[in-house]
């Protein structure tokens, strides 16, 4: 007995020995294909930066997938989610979401409307990605897209991280005074060097001609606006 | 039985002592073959050079096998890929040769004038399936990559001409290639090392400055690519542009890199700003002073160096002021004052933020970081002041030197240029070259040239292609016809007697040595 343990001891080693020898399979990724929300996971979106004559517009999101390319286009599936307050079709519409064929990222357009109740109330929308014949939601933390919308002028997210820097603190006043001065509308980012040095100086030419031509611009708390 | 076991428990020791010990990483080189060593080297390939559109590109490299002289064996391949850094790292390797000497004419795919490329030799050992590689660096040049370029005023209007190496001209090159008129011909600027704005290629930038504005070119077919508005985030209203250039704050590998851009124009300055960061990079707004206005009309010149990317001077208030190059702060790109105090001030023999003087002539001195200015005070005198852009939190001091000048003439200079590699100015007033030591504070020599042939330009250059010292070119007009003199300045930077004269010129207004 004691002989049958000990021969099966030694061939189970054997067989474990010759089995480590085995070569590796090649790790290919055979899985399922898989989309998610590349860079930026939201916006806040106001048409009070644009002109009065705008009344439509679009917000861009990158898309990129987890996997192969294929010979042919997909579709990403995008809906939205118990937390969006818009209605699709009316506030907004998403434009054609598709990974073309051979690429790995697609830019996505979703359509915003300047709709009269966006004047006094802020909607939100959450897209969620959501499996289809071509993929299932990739990477779970980016899923979704969300962005406000609205008509009303607001305080931009990162005012107090990027512009309050060149512009100093907010107000009304100024934030109206410098869409109209630079021309610029998307106040949400962060702007590279380049940029970020030509809006200050062309705010500051700006606000040099209106305090020469019209006197001191005075803000909503009777501050006069400055920028340091 | 015992006897059994203990035979069972050796073989199985002995078994187990054999799979380990195959798990054993030999470190040992005692049964590796010899291969056959392929070594393929060139003289050519130790820095870049610059192959014509059109030429062949011959290169045969010296190729050397440690176990074979049989050739047959080895498979040969030559590739080519754009070396330009704006350029994706991804760019096409394109295979233009399988054999060991390579001859291939440079025409259109996939060279692009004006562009580095990397050219590579692989040479593989068909029997070993070793690879050895030889990379050379190659630049697409044309015929106008090397020498003087001349910008004459022909009645009012400009055009080009070029000196070749062999002081041979061709004349009318603007107008054979541009429809665009310049008009009030003023300055030549050109950046002598390369610029990536992502508004086109990276490379060497030209601009021509003229009353009507300014044009940028193409270093080397000097073919229009962009207005003077163009360039600008916000084209001025005013377009009057007395500077258009970049300076360059740090080397590598022996190439200056560009960082910031400065343009003066209608007296106002405009920033640039280039690093590697994505985007167009366009001239700004005008920038403010200190005070916050626009009170100010600059000199148009411009230094930069380590320390401080750009200085520039206000003829208005008589100072000086610095501008930042990258900096994440509004100030970055208007103008700024010195520090000054006891433990950072930069002024000691003169005060860059109280000159006092208008400013007639700036250019770089023999010390690298050094400049002189020369500087005309209220009662007319002219001084010679000397600093640098470079300093130290330990050593701020900037300011080097204040001299009132032993010049005869200068306040009446027609043009000047600065000598790099000793202490001296040259300078011109009507037919009359001098030469001015600013170590001595005295003109130490003369060139007449015949009456009534009086200097427009005067340029001078360090590095002359053929490494024999610098030259001293000399552009002068007699009222009909202008000519370029040379002059093969010595280590002591005499001027001595020409060594070469083109004639067949209009009136030049400017002319730059373009390497």
């Amino acid at each position: 007995m004691e002989k049958i343990i000990k021969n099966t001891v030694l061939l189970f080693l054997l067989i474990l020995a010759f089995a480590s020898c085995t070569k590796n399979k090649e790790l290919l990724f055979n899985e399922a294909n898989l989309v998610y929300v590349e860079y930026q996971d939201s916006t806040d979106y106001t048409f009070a930066t644009r002109p009065a004559a705008v009344v439509m517009d679009s917000i861009v999101v990158s898309y990129r997938i987890i996997g192969s390319v294929s010979a042919k286009d997909r579709q990403i599936k995008l809906v939205p989610t118990a937390a969006t307050t818009a209605k699709a079709g009316y506030h907004y519409k998403v434009g054609p979401a598709v990974i073309k064929a051979n690429e790995f990222s697609s830019k996505v357009p979703i359509y915003v409307y300047r709709r009269p109740g966006l004047k006094d109330s802020s909607l939100v929308v959450v897209l969620q990605v959501a499996e289809n014949e071509d993929f299932k939601p990739g990477f779970p933390k980016r899923l979704n897209y969300k962005f406000t919308l609205t008509d009303v002028l607001k305080k931009p997210s990162n005012w107090e991280t990027t512009w309050v820097s060149y512009f100093g603190s907010y107000s009304e006043v100024k934030f109206k005074f410098l869409i109209t001065a630079t021309g610029k509308t998307d106040w949400n980012s962060s702007p590279l060097p380049q940029d970020s040095r030509y809006l200050s100086q062309k705010a500051r030419n700006a606000l040099l001609e209106y305090n020469q031509t019209y006197g001191p611009l005075i803000d909503e708390n009777g501050q006069q606006v400055f920028f340091p | 039985m015992n006897f059994k076991n203990n035979n069972l428990s050796s073989v199985f020791f002995m078994l187990s002592l054999f799979f380990f010990s195959s798990c054993y990483k030999d470190h040992s080189n005692k049964d590796l073959a010899p291969t056959n060593k392929i070594d393929v080297t060139d003289a050519k390939a130790a820095s870049q050079f610059v192959v014509f559109q059109g030429d062949s590109l011959k290169l045969k490299p010296t190729l050397s096998q440690s176990l074979s002289n049989n050739i047959s064996q080895l498979e040969f391949t030559w590739i080519v890929y754009n070396n330009n850094g704006a350029v994706s790292l991804a760019a096409p390797r394109i295979e233009i040769s399988k054999d060991y000497e390579l001859k291939y004419l440079v025409k259109g795919d996939p060279f692009i004038l004006g562009e580095p490329y990397i050219v590579r030799l692989g040479v593989k050992d068909k029997t070993t399936g070793v690879t050895s590689y030889l990379n050379y660096s190659v630049l697409i040049g044309n015929k106008y990559g090397t020498g003087w370029l001349v910008l004459e005023d022909k009645a009012g209007k400009g055009d080009l001409s070029f000196v070749f190496t062999d002081f041979t001209a061709e004349h009318g090159i603007y107008t054979d290639r541009n429809t665009a008129t310049i008009t009030g011909p003023r300055k030549l600027e050109i950046t002598p090392f390369p610029v990536t704005d992502d508004i086109s290629t990276t490379g060497k930038r030209l601009y021509i400055l003229a009353d009507n504005g300014s044009q940028e070119y193409n270093y080397l077919t000097m073919v229009k690519k962009f207005d003077y508005g163009f360039l600008f985030f916000s084209a001025p209203a005013i377009q009057n542009p007395t500077v258009m250039t970049w300076t360059s704050q740090y080397t590598y590998n022996g190439v200056r890199s560009a960082a910031l851009g400065v343009a003066i124009n209608n007296g106002k300055l405009h920033s640039n700003l280039v690093g590697g960061f994505p985007g167009v990079k366009k001239w700004g707004d005008v920038a403010l002073n200190p005070q916050g206005n626009q009170n100010y009309s600059l000199a148009p010149y411009v230094v930069g160096g380590e320390t401080y990317p750009a200085i520039v001077y206000d003829n208005n208030s008589k100072r000086f002021y610095r501008i930042q190059a990258y900096n994440p702060t509004p100030v970055a790109g208007t103008l700024e004052v010195f520090p000054s105090g006891s433990t950072s001030g930069v002024s000691s023999v003169f005060d860059m933020n109280d000159v006092g003087m208008t400013m007639l002539f700036q250019d770089s001195a023999d010390v690298v970081n050094d400049y002189n200015a020369i500087m005309k005070s209220a009662d007319n005198q002219a001084y010679l002041l000397r600093y640098k852009t470079k300093n130290s939190a330990t050593a701020p001091t900037i300011t080097l030197g204040k001299t009132l000048m032993n010049a005869p003439g200068i306040l009446n200079y027609s043009a000047a240029a600065g000598s790099t590699t000793t202490p001296h100015i040259y300078y011109g007033n009507a037919n009359i070259l001098s030469r001015y030591e600013t170590s001595s504070n005295a003109v130490v020599e003369t060139y007449s040239f015949p009456n009534g042939e009086n200097i427009t330009a005067i340029k001078y250059t360090k590095g002359y292609y053929d490494k024999k010292g610098p030259r001293l070119a000399v552009a002068t007009w007699n009222g009909s016809a202008g000519k370029v003199y040379y002059f093969a300045i010595n280590a002591n930077g005499a001027i001595g007697s020409y060594t070469n004269v083109v004639p067949g010129f209009s009136k030049i207004v400017d002319l730059v040595y373009k390497y």
